[in-house]
């Protein structure tokens, strides 16, 4: 099996989340600073059992047939809910102009194929594109800085529940986390805490960004990231809209890759007479986005803390029923 | 299967779109004008030309395909540094020119009707007139993103520039499209009041001759004491001697005060009161009382 170091697992982890998280619906108030925070400890919690130094997390997943199915049944779902975010919350610079389908059959094609390319491919180019991420949150944050007001920064007012639900629902990487530890040997508990501490700053970020710089713009707009980009423009003779397509498109591919390369390996392991596994996934998902209603697609989130807790508890429990047995 | 891929998305990379625009098939807009209570009428001037253009439509997408079709080319507003408003469209025309649209976050607005003013006033004039007036301490500084976020608060008032005489005066220009022109010293104050970037020289009249003041930096801050808000503006100058300084002081407090006295009036929130108040944790049903001191150190 291909493997991967530590590096790339936080970086592709961390770009994934990433799209996610500037697809986010509301963010705007004081009180859902404190709800990211509440959240980011209850994710610290669930990830307790990904800390522990084992590679034998994934064959966990492995050994019952049911576990692993459970996992796929929420990639395929966690897909097709992106694939809806993809839809909803396109900066109207990319998809909505003319030429929207081919925008969107091309970066469909691009997933299929990176995600037929295989996770380490992937992988390997994970770090550079957390390059290109620093630096599109860099000419985010100079081009918001003369728009700043301090003023508006506070920890009081409504949206604590807001803010938990928003950031808790961010934790589909966290399964895919678990299936890749297998290939990860060497500090992947590293990674993870890296991933989980990066998707915090860069949460906090934006939302002190939306907070201070976008004001009332993008608290009333329904994908207040992609209003913050519109305001953010650092030049006066050039527009950073190139960069911040670039980004969305880059981190869109990586999320859908991950889904994608983590059910083809899970169906590859259960099946290994299986073929075109990642083009299967990647169509189903595309089935699902068209067929579910979003908010059954978006309650696939309630199944992380479930997948989470499901494998340590029943190797727990099947190892005191040997020793019963014994 | 991956060569068979390969060979499919390898002619993709030919698909860029760039071989099908070229720079002299796009406008690039440098003044925009909206008007027309119902039809919306859409003036437009590019760089580069002396001329505006105006065409009726219901909506601002219709509008930009027919400025399209008359002017034979592809419209960017991306660049615009202008955008005139008579005050019959205001906010949901604006918000979807800057969000829908692509328009520039950092566009100057300016009062006055556009089918007069583009084609026959200086665009670049007028925007480095309003651009130069803000740097030095004449006029509060104002732009698009600033006077969409004004017309969402509470009041739903926005300041707005106005072609005046030698510098450009202000007016209070509601969401409804009601204007109320500001006077002269009510506007000055405002410029205090709101965040300002400093170093700059100011001139005032002292013993029967004017004198210059460098302005290093000013600071301001804003405090909820009992439902009221006290504004605190501090001024850093250079090299000011101490009578200087007093008459500074003093011309700056009736400025503020006058500024004050307007904006009670026409109750209209274009200095961040209710930022202010939301922050302390006060609610604010109706408008506030407001204090400011000066200081000139």
């Amino acid at each position: 099996m291909n493997r991967i170091d530590s590096r790339q697992l936080f970086s592709i982890l961390l770009l994934s989340g990433a799209w996610s998280m500037i697809c986010l619906p509301q963010l705007y108030g004081g009180g859902q600073l404190l709800g990211v925070a509440a959240a980011f400890g209850v994710q610290v919690f669930l990830c307790l059992p990904l800390f522990r130094k084992s590679a034998s997390r994934t064959a966990e997943v492995l050994r019952y047939k049911w576990l692993g199915w459970a996992f796929v049944v929420f990639f395929l779902l966690w897909g097709g809910r992106s694939l809806l975010l993809l839809h909803r919350a396109v900066p109207p610079q990319l998809l909505q102009n003319p030429g929207h389908l081919t925008a969107a059959i091309l970066l469909l094609l691009t997933c299929l194929y990176t995600g037929t390319a295989g996770l380490k491919a992937t992988a390997r180019c994970a770090p550079l594109m957390l390059v290109l991420l620093g630096i599109s949150a860099a000419v985010l944050i100079v081009g918001a800085w003369k728009r700043m007001d301090a003023g508006r920064l506070t920890l009081r007012g409504d949206g604590f529940r807001e803010g938990f639900s928003a950031y808790a629902a961010l934790s589909g990487e966290l399964p895919a986390a678990w299936v890749l530890l297998r290939r990860c040997k060497e500090k992947a508990g590293k990674a993870i805490g890296g991933y989980l501490l990066g998707k915090l700053l860069l949460c906090l970020l934006l939302l002190v960004l939306c907070m201070t710089a976008g004001g009332r713009l993008t608290a009333e707009a329904d994908y207040p990231v992609f209003t913050l980009t519109m305001l953010s423009q650092p030049l006066q003779g050039q527009r950073a809209d190139a960069l911040y397509i670039l980004a969305f498109v880059m981190l869109c591919v990586m999320h859908l890759t991950l889904l994608t390369g983590v059910t083809a390996h899970l169906l590859e392991q259960m099946y290994p007479k299986i073929r075109a596994a990642a083009a299967w996934a990647l169509t189903v998902m595309l089935l699902l986005a068209c067929m579910l209603p979003e908010n059954c697609l978006a309650a696939s989130a309630a199944l992380v803390p479930v997948l989470l807790l499901a494998a340590p508890v029943t190797a727990a429990v099947q190892k005191l029923q040997r020793r019963a047995a014994a | 299967m991956r060569r068979f891929l390969i060979f499919a998305i390898l002619p993709l990379l030919f698909l860029t779109g760039c071989g099908s625009d070229s720079l002299a098939d796009r406008l690039y807009t440098q003044a925009i004008g909206l008007s027309g209570q119902g039809t919306l009428h859409f003036t437009m001037q590019s760089f580069g030309d002396e001329k505006a253009h105006t065409v009726s439509a219901s909506g601002i997408p219709e509008a930009l395909r027919k400025e399209e079709s008359a002017a034979g080319g592809r419209v960017f507003i991306g660049h615009t540094e202008l955008l005139c408003l008579d005050g019959s469209r205001t906010l949901d025309s604006v918000q979807e020119l800057l969000l829908e649209e692509g328009l520039s976050p950092s566009c100057k607005i300016l009062l006055t009707p556009p089918e007069t003013f583009l084609g026959k006033a200086d665009c670049t004039e007028a925007v480095h007139t309003l651009r130069m007036a803000e740097q030095n301490g004449l006029l509060a500084k104002t732009e698009l993103s600033g006077i969409l976020d004004e017309w969402l608060g509470n009041w739903e008032t926005a300041l707005v520039p106005v072609p005046g005489g030698d510098v450009p005066g202000l007016a209070l220009l509601r969401k409804n499209g009601e204007v109320i022109r500001l006077p002269q010293a009510a506007a000055s104050g405002l410029f205090w009041l709101r965040r300002n970037a400093g170093n700059f020289t100011l001139t005032l009249p002292q013993d029967g001759e004017m004198r210059s003041v460098e302005i290093g930096r000013t600071f301001l801050t804003k405090s909820v004491d009992g439902g009221a808000l006290r504004y605190a503006v501090r001024i850093r100058t250079v090299d000011c001697p101490e009578p200087a300084k007093q008459a500074l002081q003093e011309k700056i407090l009736s400025e503020c005060q006058a500024a004050l006295q307007a904006l009670q009036h026409a109750k209209a929130d274009v200095i961040g009161m209710q930022d202010a108040l939301e922050a302390a944790g006060v609610q604010a049903d109706a408008f506030p009382e407001i204090g400011v001191t000066v200081t000139v150190e």
